[in-house]
């Protein structure tokens, strides 16, 4: 990262920050989780994707995008986490970055623009790795559980993994196509939605510019998803430093007592190491380095359990409030575990990581 | 393996410098020093014996005091290169510094010495030909250290010292040592302490060892007794004692590089061990709970090498004081200690016999009794220099801003 684009980055993620807060507040975020039944999708947050040039972050400037880094989209995605936002952009952004990673030339033109202008809502099923069993027969359809995916029901472009073999390919499906079923489900997470989709027989169009691209995919999937932790994780510190300055008990501060202090210094600790650790991922899947996948496990399993203490130490450190339905405390909370399981838990990862270290050393 | 160091070589201005200095470590340390456990199958005295020698000859040949002025006996070079040097010491697994006190009373020598204290006590200590200890804790002065009673009173041109230290590791056998004392008992605590360098053949000072747990003679009290000490071994100026030592927060920044050499080789050895270990009937290495336990460290390490990477970079951009130095100081502790929790793990009921268990694998025993010394030093990491609770306090309320007690 240099000197020049680090300034622009925090430029850019103030001037997201400042929008967020101004037209989609944590109050406007909690009235999205109570309605279950909306389609969790605030158009004012998609507007300013498309327009701010979020959602284009990592397309290709030739296809409507701004084609920056993967760093300058873990600048954005903090933001975006930082206020919980609710709706489609982070799954839109991940189906790009697969058409990107693994589309030809050709697919990246017909798809990219649309992207990045906001037309379409896109999506990707396999968040959960390589638990799923999509199988391609004849002429391309496809089909197989794809599990729980987020917003299904408003995509309109679907991003499948495919078994090939021992190997694994991402496909496209017309998520508003034949053979293509929804079923919604409820979240814990009122931050996000999810539906249940099943292929039976969709017509599927491979994308053929790497075949390998999925390795390279769940690597990216978890970088950016850890930055939406990472912004959870940040800001949950911050209002929970806020309330234990003011918040007096015996006379004073609780956030003078080391029970307090303590377990949020080491909370700051987590995240700042766990902020090294992700921009550091970033640049090296950038750089194709051949650890990379390593710097992005290391990364992504920080970045869980940073997430995870920062959010349940929102809830402790604010007592019986922090417990309430109407304080914010619980959407951080939530939604921290919940891509606490996305694109590799943090036994997967350090599995990786350990599996590295025993193979590279005599 | 694909040693990580923490400086992007192909890019600075360090690279044929650490060649250099790499070519001549592994000229000059002996093959026997080099397998895993020499060290700490051999006792106290032979070990610091050695070092000494090892120091001088170092010295001579030009690899001592990297960052200290030609004019003063150093080498004259650059903070990077210095923490080029601390890693690559850590890399080739030289010996231990015989005098730990170089980066701490050099640096203070340096900033605030008087021209014939620079003249006088540098060069001899970065040849090791004298030893130094520093004497700040106290019996009843440890976290709270400007509440320390030691007292010097002037009379005439000397002062004259009463009072005890503790903790002071290696006094028993150095040569120097610098010593907080009061020097006013009136005002804030901390404002009437200064720092003193001491002979330790001076009459009145009687120092006397105290084991480690780990079985090492390692630290010592140290009673001073009617100790006189001429007035021109001030350094810094009366009364200016705190100033002088948090004046040193930057040294630490780099000396930490070193540190993270050092663990690096840690972790290697604690994955060569998994390999040889077995456990319900196979190498610890396949036990996935115990990969689990390996992984987790290993991502610690990496996380810290990435800050490495940063501090070095901060380094070579001439960066000033380290706002992360409690973080630092922590995250290292924390670590360092988890490491050694995970080598009891990988050795389950052997961890503690000094020759292994034949029947859990054919492990080398020299890789198995330094990884028993690892694991207990490491209890001290969150103790001495300030301990994780005053670093946990630091963060919290300069970094955070939460209000003090
Ligand atoms: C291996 C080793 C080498 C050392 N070498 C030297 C040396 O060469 N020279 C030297 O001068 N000293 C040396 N020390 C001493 C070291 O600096 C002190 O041990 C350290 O500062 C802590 O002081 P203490 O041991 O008196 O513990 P105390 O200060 O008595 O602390 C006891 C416990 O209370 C906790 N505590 C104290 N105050 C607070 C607070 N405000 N908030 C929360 N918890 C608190 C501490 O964290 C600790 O857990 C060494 C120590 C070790 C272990």
């Amino acid at each position: 990262m240099t000197a020049a684009n680090a300034e622009e980055r925090v430029l850019a993620e103030d001037t997201a920050r400042r929008w967020l807060e101004q037209h989609c507040d944590l109050k406007a975020v909690l009235a999205v989780a109570e309605d279950a039944n909306g389609a969790g999708h605030p158009a004012q947050v998609w507007r300013a994707a498309a327009d701010m040039g979020w959602l284009g972050t990592l397309i290709p400037e030739k296809y409507g995008g701004l084609g920056l880094s993967l760093a300058d989209a873990v600048t954005v995605l903090r933001a975006l986490g930082s206020g919980v936002m609710p709706g489609p952009y982070l799954a839109t952004m991940l189906a790009a970055e697969a058409i990107r990673l693994g589309g030809t030339a050709a697919q990246q033109a017909r798809l990219l623009p649309d992207i990045a202008a906001g037309r379409v809502v896109a999506t990707v099923a396999g968040a959960r790795l390589d638990e799923l069993d999509i199988t391609a027969g004849s002429g391309g359809k496809l089909s197989g559980a794809c599990g729980a995916v987020a917003y299904a029901s408003l995509a309109q472009i679907l991003v499948v993994p495919v078994r090939n073999g021992a190997a694994t390919n991402l496909w496209l499906v017309d998520a508003k196509g034949p053979g293509v079923t929804v079923a919604p489900c409820q979240s814990v997470d009122g931050t996000w939605r999810v539906g249940f989709v099943t292929l039976h027989g969709a017509p599927g169009e491979r994308l053929e510019g790497d075949p390998d691209a999925w390795w390279r995919f769940i690597r990216h999937g978890a970088v950016l998803t850890a930055a939406d932790q990472l912004g959870l994780a940040g800001r949950a510190l911050d209002i929970t430093v806020d309330y234990v300055k003011l918040r007096e008990q015996f006379g004073r501060p609780v956030g003078a007592n080391q029970g307090v202090k303590h377990p949020l210094a080491e909370v700051y600790v987590a995240i700042t190491m766990a902020r090294k650790g992700l921009f550091h991922a970033a640049d090296a899947l950038e750089r194709r380095e051949r650890d990379a996948f390593m710097s992005a496990s290391v990364a992504k399993a920080k970045c869980n359990d940073a997430a995870r203490d920062a959010t349940a130490a929102m809830i402790q450190f604010h007592g019986a409030i922090g417990f309430t339905w109407p304080h914010p405390a619980h959407l951080f909370f939530k939604r921290a575990k919940r891509q606490e399981y996305e694109f590799g838990d943090s036994t997967w990862h350090r599995e990786r990581v350990a599996d590295h270290w025993l193979k590279e050393t005599a | 393996m694909n040693i990580a160091t923490t400086v992007d070589t192909s890019a600075a201005e360090g690279q044929a410098f650490r060649l250099e200095f790499r070519a001549w470590l592994e000229a000059n340390i002996p093959h026997e020093w080099r397998p895993a456990g020499f060290w700490h199958m051999m006792d106290d005295q032979g070990a610091i014996a050695l070092r000494r020698e090892w120091e001088r000859k170092k010295y001579d040949a030009g690899w001592a005091g990297i960052d200290f002025p030609v004019e003063y006996g150093g080498r004259g070079g650059t903070p990077l290169q210095r923490a080029i040097y601390e890693e690559e010491m850590a890399l080739a697994n030289a010996p231990e510094t015989a005098n730990p006190q170089i980066p701490i009373i050099g640096p203070s020598l340096l900033l605030f010495g008087e021209e014939w204290q620079k003249k006088r006590f540098i060069k001899p200590l970065l040849r090791s030909d004298e030893l130094w200890c520093q004497g700040f804790s106290e019996p009843n002065a440890g976290s709270d250290l400007a509440s320390l009673r030691t007292k010097a009173e002037l009379q005439g041109d000397h002062f004259v010292i009463n009072g005890q230290k503790i903790w002071t590791s290696f006094a028993p056998i150095c040569d120097w040592m610098f010593l907080l004392a009061r020097t006013t008992s009136t005002g804030k605590k901390h404002q009437g302490l200064t720092l003193f360098l001491i002979d330790m053949k001076t009459p009145g000072i009687d120092a006397r060892f105290i084991k480690h747990m780990t079985g090492r003679l390692d630290f010592a009290e140290v009673f001073l007794d009617d100790v006189k000490v001429p007035a021109e071994n001030v350094l810094g100026g009366v009364d200016q004692g705190w100033k002088v030592i948090n004046g040193l927060l930057r040294e630490e920044r780099v000396a930490r590089i070193g540190q993270y050499a050092f663990y690096r080789r840690h972790l290697e050895l604690l994955v060569r061990f998994a390999k040889q270990a077995k456990r319900n009937g196979r190498p610890a290495a396949e036990d996935p709970v115990l990969r689990q336990k390996l992984g987790q460290v290993c991502v610690d390490m990496e996380l810290l090498r990435i800050h490495s990477l940063e501090t070095m970079a901060a380094i070579a951009n001439g960066a000033g004081q380290d706002q992360d130095a409690p973080l630092t100081k922590y995250s290292y502790g924390e670590t360092h200690q988890d490491m050694g929790e995970v080598f009891t793990d990988l050795a389950g009921a052997m961890w503690h016999l000094h020759e292994g268990d034949p029947t859990q694998g054919d492990v080398d025993q020299g890789l198995l009794r330094e990884l028993q010394f690892i694991f207990m030093r490491t209890r001290a990491e969150t103790i001495s220099g300030g301990t994780a609770q005053i670093q946990r306090n630091i963060i919290g309320e300069r970094v955070l801003g939460l209000p003090r007690a």
